[in-house]
């Protein structure tokens, strides 16, 4: 990567000649290599997004009965169904995005099954077993940042609706850059627009100000790294690993601060989100308001890919082993399968218990499973509505989303979720159903990594190796 | 306790049984842990950079800067190190502070510190008292190198705990020399300059990788050590004093180590280090995601969590640090510290109208100790419904320190819904005794977890649990919290209280825990013989755990540090 030092030091000096000034610097590729893609061709870059939820599905109500590109149709008559006895990708079709995603269903996470929910993680995102119990290393979304991401100003973006840290406002999440470095997820709307569309952010077509503190700011910057790799000289190796990070991240911000007295590339979709509150009012229930925060962090994500602030982020809606109680369910009061009275408390228990606890054909998780649909295509809808040359944004990226299980009952791990929105530039097919017979999920993540453009020729490790795609997905 | 303080370290002196690592050399005077049959020659482990957490780096910033910064970034969370074993299949431990010393920081945790820097910096120049604190020379102008290379000495000394070295200060200084010169101002400077200070990794880690003496043994320096007494001990970064001791290295000296430790453990600041300490042992920070439904809970408000924790922590205080009492009694002690709202959880009259004080449950009330708190019976059950699962794991797991290997993941783990015939959950986890997929983990959690059963998921006393029928009807029908733990048999919450009490793994757990807490690792096998000498000083002292920490600050595992681990 290109040092600033002497972009720097020039700029310093045209500083002390005068006031600030608003200049023109350095053409962004000095900076930003990875970027000339784009300028050069006027083109759009591909990303990758991922809608993750905890806690799985219920296979049996989430295969859609048609195969194929109609598979929407399997839903058109049940909008007179009651809602819980409505299939479970029905939201997509309600929300009119069912032409966008494709359903891959049937196929397994083949790696070993030892731990609840950490195993079906593991095996979707590295495509490798768990390693003692943890993640085994870096998962998809991370080496896709480091192949299409670093050239950004963020190199990935994580968020969550769930709060797991009161003090950090963090949440869940599995994206890892390595087994011991978890990137924890943003979990307040209002403090992620604040760090990426805040005072720092320039809108095309304005001019930035050069602001003297600038420079001065990736001074501090050097020394610091200066302090790092001094301290690098005396560590073990793990620590080494460590210091790199802490070094990779300081030098990213140096970027960032040299990136802000540049003219921003002029997206014509980039612009300022909606501001968000800060902090989403809890029901009488004390239960959070999952749809505004969910449609928060959508424009926010679907903008900063329009600004091409980022190419990659990932979503954990809600974390693995979540208990998250989610809003009014239809179905209170009612009767189950069999008759039985559904347990009055059961209601406000948490979504985890709900899987293995509700008895018979659930249809409280089942309503959960429908409500994360309706999230899912809200957030869909926010990449749509971001147009890109003759089409929209989503065209131009893949939006992955999963669980970490698919029957959360079992910790089942065949059958797993898969849904892809967008075509990731005319690479993937969109609106089908795939309906498989087992194979195996790693193939689905390679298709998608090569789509995205990570250059890798096979996808996991142990029995979740692939060296092929899956073609039924593939232009 | 005085008494009790100086057997402990005439059992520590002891004479040595055997040499276990050879020459030690200078520093002299470190106790040997004892020869422990089968146990391999004590060596230490590798040391480490420790992250601060949280509230260490606040600590820190309130301590050398001023209690007057508010920090309203947002920093890098705490985290436990990653689930489950390493890659040599031993133990992680769930301590935040070994997460601390393992965990990788992330990119947006690097820029809240960038941040954080910035904004302490900012605020310490704006604030005429904390700038007349720091600025203690007079700038002789917009640049003045001599007068920031002082003032980073000092701050700078003390953030990153161990002076600073001459090539770090010149770094600073021409940080503070650009933006001088850039911004016209000599503070304006001194802000750029002080930031670097604070983003600094010689302030955001701790090193604790340890230094070759002179006769080429490996142990912490003075400022390593002072550093680690402090944090353990008071859970902020070390004084004026301690800084002096480890300036001269007469902190090397085990005469002035002991009385460091002893004066520090007398200090009213040993309060914050042992709440510290237990709020990473019980993961009392996991309240924060304490959510019941106030239609089944009514007394539940989101205020609960942050009650729950401060009546634990409390409680644990008061018994450890006021009343210097035997660590086993908090299992069975029949006092603690309410403010309103657990008062009406408990039941029992409010104490104090604003507040917490102390409350003792009458002798016929059940509820007793520490696992009879919120902080436990609550955030150890399910949104709804208690859990035996939950409250017999982590009595098992955090108290105990046995390890409940997780359930086969492709079980249907559900636990059957209440019927007429099985109303009670007793009556609807019995499978788990039945089953032999089942029994071996679960008689490990569940007679334990079911001792609590007259506890409903937020605490409240019950000796009945509900059943509602198919027609609406409810019935209510009695709990039995009958069992047994290590062949004793308890009738319920209050009686295996008592057995916990009695039970050795409890007090060892403790050691073993607190050890991993201190040093920021898992101890390895060859510190057997030192875990051993912990125990047995714990047991001496009567269970003191002021005492016990005093052994452990003073002990060889703690000062020592083999090198660190490079490249295979």
């Amino acid at each position: 990567m290109a040092r600033t030092q002497i972009s720097r030091r020039s700029m310093l000096r045209g500083v002390l000649a005068g006031s600030a000034v608003a200049i023109g610097l350095p053409a962004l590729e000095i900076f930003y290599p990875g970027r000339r893609d784009v300028l050069a061709q006027g083109g759009f870059p591909r990303r990758f997004g991922i809608f993750f939820w905890g806690n799985g599905m219920i296979p049996s109500r989430w295969t859609p009965t048609v195969e194929g590109a109609d598979w929407g149709l399997s839903y058109a008559d049940q909008k007179t169904l009651p809602y819980g006895e409505r299939g479970q990708l029905y939201p997509l079709w309600e929300n009119d995005v069912h032409q966008d995603v494709t359903v891959v269903t049937g196929m397994s996470v083949m790696t070993a099954s030892t731990v609840a929910h950490g195993s079906g993680a593991s095996g979707i995102f590295s495509g490798t077993s768990l390693n003692n119990g943890s993640f085994p290393g870096q998962s998809i979304d991370q080496r896709v940042a480091d192949a299409i991401g670093s050239g950004t100003i963020y190199r990935s973006i994580e968020t969550s609706c769930e709060v797991n840290n009161a003090a950090a406002l963090t949440g869940p999440s599995w994206s890892f850059q390595d087994a011991n470095s978890q990137n924890p997820s943003a979990a307040s709307p209002h403090l992620l627009f604040d760090r990426i569309f805040g005072a720092n952010f320039v809108e095309p077509g304005g001019t930035p100000v050069i602001d003297p503190k600038n420079a001065l700011r990736r001074s501090v910057l050097d020394a610091v790294g200066d302090d790092v790799r001094r301290l690098q000289r005396r560590v073990g190796r793990a620590d080494k690993t460590r210091l790199d990070q802490h070094l990779s991240s300081i030098r990213a911000l140096e970027l960032r601060l040299a990136l802000l007295d540049s003219n921003p590339p002029s997206f014509a979709s980039c612009r300022r989100p909606t501001e968000p509150p800060v902090s989403f009012p809890l029901d009488r229930e004390n239960r959070i308001d999952l749809r505004k925060i969910n449609a928060a962090f959508a424009e926010i994500h679907a903008l900063a890919l329009a600004c091409d602030l980022t190419r990659v982020f990932s979503h954990w809606m809600t974390g693995s082993v979540s208990s998250l109680r989610f809003p009014e369910y239809e179905a209170v009061n009612k009767v189950d399968a069999a008759n039985q009275p559904i347990d009055p408390l059961l209601q406000v228990s948490g979504h985890h218990q709900l899987t293995h606890d509700e008895p018979g054909d659930q249809p409280y998780v089942h309503e959960i499973v429908l409500n994360v649909m309706d999230q899912y295509a809200a957030m869909i809808k926010a990449m749509k509505g971001v147009p890109e040359g003759n089409g929209t944004l989503l065209d131009n990226m893949v939006l992955f989303a999963t669980s970490d299980c698919s029957l959360g009952r079992q910790h089942r791990l065949a059958d797993y979720p898969i849904l892809l929105a967008g075509s990731a530039g005319g690479k993937l097919r969109q609106g089908i159903h795939y309906k498989s017979s087992g194979e195996n999920a790693s193939k689905v993540l390679l298709s998608i990594a090569q789509a995205v453009g990570l250059q890798i020729s096979e996808f996991g490790g142990d029995a979740g190796l692939t060296t092929s795609g899956l073609s039924a997905i593939e232009v | 306790m005085t008494s009790s303080r100086s057997y402990l370290r005439g059992l520590l002196l002891a004479p040595l049984l055997a040499s276990c690592v050879g020459d030690i050399g200078e520093p002299p005077n470190v106790d040997d842990p004892p020869f422990v049959p089968g146990a391999p020659a004590f060596a230490p482990a590798p040391g480490t950079l420790r992250r601060l957490t949280s509230s260490q780096y606040r600590a820190s910033i309130a301590e050398v800067i001023g209690p007057e910064i508010i920090i309203v970034t947002r920093l890098e969370p705490d985290r436990r190190p990653p689930y489950g074993n390493d890659e040599n299949g031993n133990e992680r431990g769930e301590l935040l502070a070994i997460g601390a010393a393992s965990n990788g920081l992330s990119a947006s945790g690097v820029e809240n510190y960038v941040n954080a820097a910035y904004e302490i910096a900012g605020q310490a120049l704006a604030n005429t008292t904390v700038h007349s604190r720091i600025v203690t020379c007079t700038p002789a102008g917009a640049v003045d190198d001599a007068c920031v290379g002082e003032i980073v000495d000092s701050i700078g000394g003390r953030l990153f705990r161990r002076p600073v070295t001459p090539e770090e200060r010149a770094g600073y200084v021409g940080v503070a020399r650009q933006a001088s010169t850039v911004l016209g101002t000599f503070d304006e400077g001194l802000e750029f300059a002080l930031a670097a200070v604070l983003m600094s990794p010689n302030f955001i880690y701790r090193d604790e990788l340890g230094d070759d003496v002179s006769t080429g043994e490996r142990r912490l320096t003075p400022h390593q050590l002072a550093t680690r007494l402090s944090f353990f001990l008071w859970a902020e970064p070390p004084d004026d004093e301690l800084r002096s001791h480890a300036d001269d290295g007469s902190l090397f000296d085990a005469t002035v180590l002991d009385a460091q430790v002893a004066r520090m453990l007398a200090d009213d600041r040993v309060r914050s280090g042992v709440r510290a300490f237990f709020d990473d042992m019980l993961a009392l920070y996991d309240l924060d995601k304490l959510s019941k439904s106030p239609v089944a809970f009514v007394q539940f408000t989101p205020d609960v969590r942050e009650s729950a924790r401060e009546e634990t922590l409390l409680f644990l205080e008061e018994h450890i640090v006021t009343d210097h009492g035997d660590f086993r009694d908090v299992f069975t002690s029949p006092r603690t510290f309410v403010d309103r709202r657990l008062a009406s959880i408990y039941n029992v009259p409010a104490p104090t109208l604003v507040g917490f004080d102390e409350i003792v449950y009458p002798s016929w009330m059940e509820r007793r100790g520490l696992l009879g708190q919120v902080s436990f019976l609550a955030l150890q059950s399910h949104a709804d419904k208690t859990s035996a699962v939950l409250r017999g794991r982590f009595v098992r797991e955090r108290l105990m320190c046995s390890k409940v290997p997780d359930p086969p993941p492709n079980l249907n783990t559900a636990i059957p819904p209440p019927t007429a015939d099985n109303p009670t959950l007793r009556d609807r986890v019995f499978d788990h005794f039945q089953n032999p997929s089942c029994r071996g983990c679960h008689q490990m959690m569940d007679p334990i977890g079911l001792a609590f059963e007259h506890f409903d998921a937020l605490g409240r006393f019950r000796t009945q649990e509900p059943f509602t029928d198919e027609a609406g009807q409810v019935t209510y029908h009695v709990i039995s919290t009958e069992g047994s733990l290590a062949g004793l048999p308890y009738d319920d919450a209050a009686g295996l209280a008592q057995i916990l009490h009695d039970h050795p793994d409890v007090p060892n757990c403790l050691v073993r825990t607190m050890y991993r807490y201190a040093t920021g690792h898992v101890e390895i096998t060859s510190e057997t013989r030192q875990m051993r000498a912990l125990e047995a000083a714990f047991r001496a002292s009567g269970y003191d755990v002021l005492d016990l920490m005093h052994a452990m600050a003073t002990s060889l595992g703690f000062q020592l540090a083999a090198p660190p681990v490079l490249d295979p």
